[in-house]
């Protein structure tokens, strides 16, 4: 076999990197990291061939850097490129600096990036390939024009970015008295992660899910899906639970969603892996947008159908056609495990000192951790994705609870704690929910394990002080138990058995 | 050695001692065997109550322990008994004036108040921007604002003094 490119470069960092590096690694072709002065032991550094330095932390002087990624490619050697998702994944100044600099662009051709990109040319391109769409403003506008579109559509609405995409610059509006404000925030929001202020406005439905189409589309204009992913357990419009099939979606409704999906890529001469988004609610889906790359939840897609969509990826930016999609099997649950804190969603940096990822049948880990990294304030807070697939859907779950369970990360809160309770909640577990799930869920309280925390907690306290008065130190009761000391005084006891 | 751990309204009373050198906790009316073995450099345990398996990573924090125990976490306040009579552990005074931390680590995008202005319980005060989110940091209750402690370009520390606000 060969390769269809000798060398690429991955212009990305954290699991995405690593994850494009695999399969690259696979094919038989040269890989290319590039990293910033924050990322130098990152993994994706260190899993590549090549490694080329493109600036000082902050994603604007480094991984948003056009100039500094195309002279890196150019330094190295590369052949082509590959965005990953977010940073330059969906721009098409990057995509069109490629094509210019003699590069592959492993995506779509920079006009149905910026087509799809501008979510409100997408949502005209939908409307003119019979593609339902969400009742709303198909303008951008001013504060003046968003209050009286919203009057005209009935609050709650929904502001979002026009350059938007990951959830970013998204803010719900629950009255005509929090427009101004929230209209401030979102623009301030989309200008800061997008460069481009402006705002539009949509209606808000009840109880929606979140159901979105792969699609793969070739050279040749041939477009196929590959099935839906579920992504309705979000907080903060952010997914953090996904999973495949959507347990609401029925083989008719999941055969107009894919053909809608496939018409609207053929629509906008579309190549690569692109995920056409919808919001279902009471039986009707509605247009939401196109994203012009891979998605973060695409492993649940490839455990499904047995398919390495990145593979595809390359394959189609070669020239090459598509390949027949495989039948789907079993179910598969994607956990996001970002760094923050479980109660108050609120970002956690710091050292990871402590690492056990799940392992053993049907887990799929995709990471870019180790034990010392640093999680810094620069960069997205997702850490790890945990991927499991099984038989059926109840077998899944309880193969996620226990890749949870087995997940120990230490240095930073994580969104673990948040994940298990909604896996093991009565509400995910039936199947009929929608993008309120987080907000409803209830912190439940199980006794006996909430008294063996109690008893861990007192244990380690009560050790401690004993360790401290076999010490002869004086028993100052609030200083810090020094780790080494404990340990040596619990090897002592261990060994008076 | 008697602990007391509380979690909201649960509360537990444990005792410890050493029977012919192993130990034991009392927890209400049972007395179990307990186990504490340390995996690794400190943190890490496995421990066995009686004959019930429990993996738990247990650090300080403040006055009380972060305990994360098989994909759980729990916040615990734990007190013992000479901390408990000395009543070491007092709740955070209630009501008075609001000093408004950053609770996490950022950059001060924009500040909307000055010393001297009232607000409102809701009021946005300023914008940090953390993880390529804005979020807006609001007063808990309405008041004066008697001191802003940072400006818009500066980064901040979780933890951070920002803004402070004395009731109306």
């Amino acid at each position: 076999v060969t390769s269809p490119f000798r060398r690429l470069l991955v212009a990305n960092r954290g699991e995405i990197a690593v994850r494009v590096l695999r399969t690259a690694r696979e094919m038989g072709i040269e890989t290319v990291a590039v990293y910033s002065d924050a990322d130098r032991s990152a993994l994706h550094v260190r899993r590549a061939d090549r490694a080329v330095r493109i600036g000082p932390p902050p994603p604007r002087e480094s991984y948003l850097s056009i100039d500094a990624i195309l002279a890196a490619a150019k330094e190295s050697g590369a052949q082509a490129v590959h965005p990953g998702y977010g940073f330059l994944s969906e721009n098409e100044d990057f995509a069109q600096a490629c094509a210019d600099a003699g590069l592959v662009f492993v995506g779509p051709p920079p006009a149905a990036i910026a087509l799809m990109g501008d979510k409100v040319a997408a949502r005209r391109a939908a409307t003119q390939a019979g593609v339902p769409l969400v009742p709303g403003a198909d303008q951008v506008g001013e504060l003046h024009e968003l209050r009286a579109m919203a009057q005209r559509i009935g609050y709650p609405v929904m502001l979002k970015a026009a350059a938007g995409g990951g959830g970013k610059g998204i803010r719900i509006v629950e009255s005509e008295k929090a427009l101004a404000e929230a209209a401030r925030l979102a623009r301030a929001e989309a200008a800061n992660a997008f460069g481009d202020d402006r705002v539009y406005l949509e209606k808000f439905l009840v109880r929606p899910r979140h159901v979105e189409i792969q699609v793969l589309a070739d050279r040749d204009g041939a477009v196929a899906h590959y099935g839906e992913r579920e992504c309705s357990v979000q907080r903060r419009h952010q997914k953090l639970i996904e999973e495949s099939p959507s347990p609401a979606i029925d083989a008719r409704t999941r055969a107009a969603m894919g053909e809608a999906a496939c018409k609207l890529a053929a629509a906008v001469g579309y190549e690569g892996a692109g995920t056409v988004e919808f919001l279902w609610s009471e039986g009707e889906f509605y247009f939401l947008e196109m994203n012009t790359r891979l998605q973060v939840e695409h492993p649940i897609t490839e455990l499904r159908y047995g398919v390495d969509l990145v593979r595809e990826q390359i394959r189609i930016a070669a020239g090459e056609p598509l390949g027949k999609v495989p039948e789907p099997r079993g179910h598969a649950i994607e956990v996001r495990i970002n760094a923050e804190d479980p109660d108050t969603m609120l970002p956690s940096l710091g050292a990871i000192t402590r690492l056990n990822l799940p392992s053993g049948p049907g887990v799929r880990v995709d990471a870019a951790l180790y034990r010392g990294l640093e999680v810094t304030p620069y960069y997205d807070s997702l850490l790890a994705k945990l991927i499991v697939h099984a038989d059926h859907r109840d077998a899944a779950l309880a193969r996620m609870e226990r890749a949870l369970r087995e997940t120990r990360i230490v240095g930073v809160e994580t969104v673990v704690p948040l994940a298990l309770a909604l896996v093991r909640g009565a509400e995910l577990r039936s199947g009929v929910y929608d993008t309120g799930i987080v907000g409803r869920h209830v912190k439940a309280t199980d006794e006996e394990r909430l008294e063996l925390a109690a008893i861990a907690a007192a244990a380690y306290r009560f050790l401690g002080a004993e360790q401290h008065a076999a010490s002869g130190a004086a028993a100052t009761r609030a200083q810090a138990i020094s780790p080494w000391k404990l340990a040596g005084r619990l090897d002592v006891l261990r060994g008076q058995r | 050695m008697k602990y007391y751990v509380r979690s909201g309204d649960f509360e537990r009373e444990l005792e410890f001692e050493r029977r012919d050198g192993r130990l034991v906790v009392r927890c209400g009316d049972r007395t179990l065997p307990l186990d504490f073995a340390m995996i690794g450099d400190g943190a890490a345990f496995s421990m066995l109550v009686g004959d019930r398996v429990c993996d738990v990573i247990v650090e300080r924090n403040g006055g009380g322990c972060v305990v994360q125990m098989q994909g759980e976490r729990y916040r615990l306040a734990v007190e013992d008994e000479h901390e408990r009579a000395a009543g070491a552990v007092r709740p955070a005074a209630l009501g008075g004036r609001q000093s408004i931390t950053a609770a996490m680590p950022g950059a001060v995008v924009e500040v909307m108040v000055e010393p001297g202005q009232q607000v409102e319980a809701g009021a946005t005060l300023l914008v940090l921007e953390a993880m390529k989110m804005q979020n807006p940091v609001q007063a808990q209750a309405a008041g004066r604002v008697v001191a802003v402690h940072v400006a818009a370009g500066k980064s901040v520390a979780a933890g951070a003094l920002l803004v402070e606000i004395e009731p109306a």
